[in-house]
């Protein structure tokens, strides 16, 4: 039996993720995730990566009434009704470029406070496209624990440090590569499982603080690379992956409501 | 599988200790329940009767044997651990242990902690001081499962479960499908004899000691009463008995002894 033991969002990308019970989920993804991003004085997109510290501030977004809220460090918070002003901006993500809306009011100048550089607020266009690649990511909990096994510094690895959307327990550790192309159904959703997700230095960083501590990404690749042949697939990544991978995207085929507890069936892609 | 977690106490009812490897005898853990409290009239006083002891912490030195008790606001009480006095037989459920009163500093300490009369006992053997059988294991998946059906986070954890050892990368309950065989932890093997009858320990938040969780209402309405009318019990994990002694590690694998070997560390 597969379920889902852990759902994590933020509404601002970048910032600290925080435990849901539920999660609404629309073709672009979880409602209110990742709605936002920050962007540079030049426009290039600010998260995790660029600035850990990011991982300080606490994001709250009300669909009810359009207010966000922003929590700094020392206990300053921004609440406001999230306003565009029209301008538009296009940003590369990578993986793909995101439009969006600059967002006027007392977020950008907290934001340039607390990062010590301009930062600014903008709203995706499109749900879903504050991603990375695809709206949905998922881990399964023996995965994160085998990770936590491979040396005492690992230990307390906290899931929120993958940053994933969708944690499901009750399989093997990386079992989820295998669901590569298939359909998990749970709750009222159905979500086709896509590719593996390769990982970048955040992973080094504590969630709590965005700071350097254990580093996730050599633990990782000690055994998702090995040739050792103790090590047996899925442990171990296939070899053509260039890149360390880490659980797997999905999109939603079928929308609906995900939540804690909920049982999980697993089909494998038609061939 | 592997070795998720290891965990153990020298004194009964205290905080356990996250260990990264353990010695497995053929008593269980080494030094895991060496001691445990009785009351004034010689009774087990564990954390089904008395939650706060988990605000205790134990360390046990086997080299100097000395046992250390560290008490909220009383420091860390430590003393010889074989100054042996009375013999003594403290009854643990369903069978009486054999142990002998330890003479130290700990009895008035842990006393004026507890308000109430407590005292040391070191078991006679190794693996006395267990409640049924040395090793006890259970599944992460069973954990999160349990914790799912207990409501969202925060609720029971690993340290309110107390099982020795914790084994990541199987189904939930997968462990029950062991009962009768052997299992292979790290180079230990163990035999799976049965399924834990859980108690009010479960309940209780590890830091505090406080009743926090209804964790066995959802052990019991996660299984069906048995068929053959015998008693619903909230089960949680399995026992095991050693048969080959041996090092767990975390991150070990956990397999069928006759399966080669899968993810070694």
């Amino acid at each position: 039996m597969l379920f889902v033991s852990r759902l994590l969002t933020t509404p601002v990308k970048g910032t600290r993720i925080v435990e849901r019970r539920t999660l609404e989920l629309g073709l672009g993804g979880a409602a209110s995730d990742r709605l936002f991003y920050l962007v540079d004085d030049r426009g290039r997109v600010v998260n995790g990566r660029q600035h850990g510290p990011l991982a300080e501030i606490g994001s709250r977004f009300d669909p009810a009434d359009g207010r966000l809220t922003l929590t700094f460090p020392g206990g300053e918070t921004v609440a406001a009704p999230v306003r565009v002003g029209g301008e538009q901006v296009r940003t590369d993500f990578f993986s793909h470029d995101t439009m969006g809306e600059v967002v006027d009011g007392p977020f950008a100048a907290a934001l340039t406070r607390h990062a010590g550089r301009d930062l600014r607020l903008v709203r995706v266009v499109e749900p879903g496209a504050g991603s990375d690649r695809h709206p949905l990511s998922i881990v399964s909990s023996a995965s994160l624990d085998f990770l936590r096994t491979r040396s005492e510094d690992a230990l307390e690895v906290d899931a929120r440090r993958f940053r994933m959307l969708i944690e499901v327990s009750g399989c093997r550790p990386h079992e989820e590569d295998t669901w590569t192309g298939g359909v998990l159904r749970g709750g009222t959703v159905a979500l086709r499982v896509l590719e593996t997700v390769p990982r970048c230095s955040v992973v080094r960083q504590d969630p709590a603080t965005g700071l350097r501590s254990f580093d996730a990404l050599r633990a990782l690749l000690e055994y998702r690379k090995s040739r050792d042949s103790r090590y047996r697939w899925p442990v171990v990544q296939p070899p053509e992956a260039r890149q360390i991978m880490f659980g797997v995207y999905a999109v939603v085929e079928q929308p609906g409501t995900l939540s804690l507890g909920d049982e999980i069936e697993f089909a494998a892609a038609d061939l | 599988m592997f070795v998720n977690h290891i965990q153990s106490t020298p004194l009964k009812g205290t905080r356990l200790h996250t260990l990264w490897r353990s010695a497995v005898s053929e008593h269980g853990l080494v030094d895991d329940r060496l001691f445990h409290l009785v009351d004034d009239d010689g009774r087990l006083v564990n954390g089904r009767r008395y939650g706060p002891l988990v605000r205790l912490q134990a360390t046990y030195d086997r080299d100097r044997d000395e046992l250390g008790v560290a008490v909220p606001g009383r420091g860390v009480v430590t003393g010889r651990a074989d100054r042996l006095g009375e013999a003594v037989s403290t009854r643990f459920f369903d069978h009486d242990v054999q142990g002998r009163l330890l003479h130290g500093p700990w009895a008035a300490a842990l006393s004026a902690y507890a308000g109430r009369g407590l005292h040391v006992v070191r078991v006679v053997r190794p693996s006395f001081g267990v409640d049924k059988h040395p090793v006890t294991l259970v599944s992460a998946a069973t954990l999160d499962w349990v914790r799912l059906r207990l409501g969202a986070p925060p609720c029971i954890d690993r340290r309110a479960a107390r099982m020795s050892i914790e084994i990541g990368g199987c189904r939930p309950r997968e462990e029950e499908t062991w009962v009768g065989r052997d299992l292979r932890i790290g180079d230990a093997v163990v035999h799976i004899v049965g399924l834990v009858p859980r108690c009010v320990v479960t309940q209780q938040d590890p830091a505090t000691g406080a009743h926090s969780w209804n964790t066995m209402r959802a052990l019991l309405d996660g299984r069906p009463p048995p068929p053959d009318g015998t008693p619903h019990k909230p089960l949680l994990g399995v026992h095991a008995v050693v048969v080959t002694p041996g090092t767990v590690v975390v991150g070990a694998p956990v397999d069928d002894p006759t399966d080669p070997q899968e993810n070694p560390r």
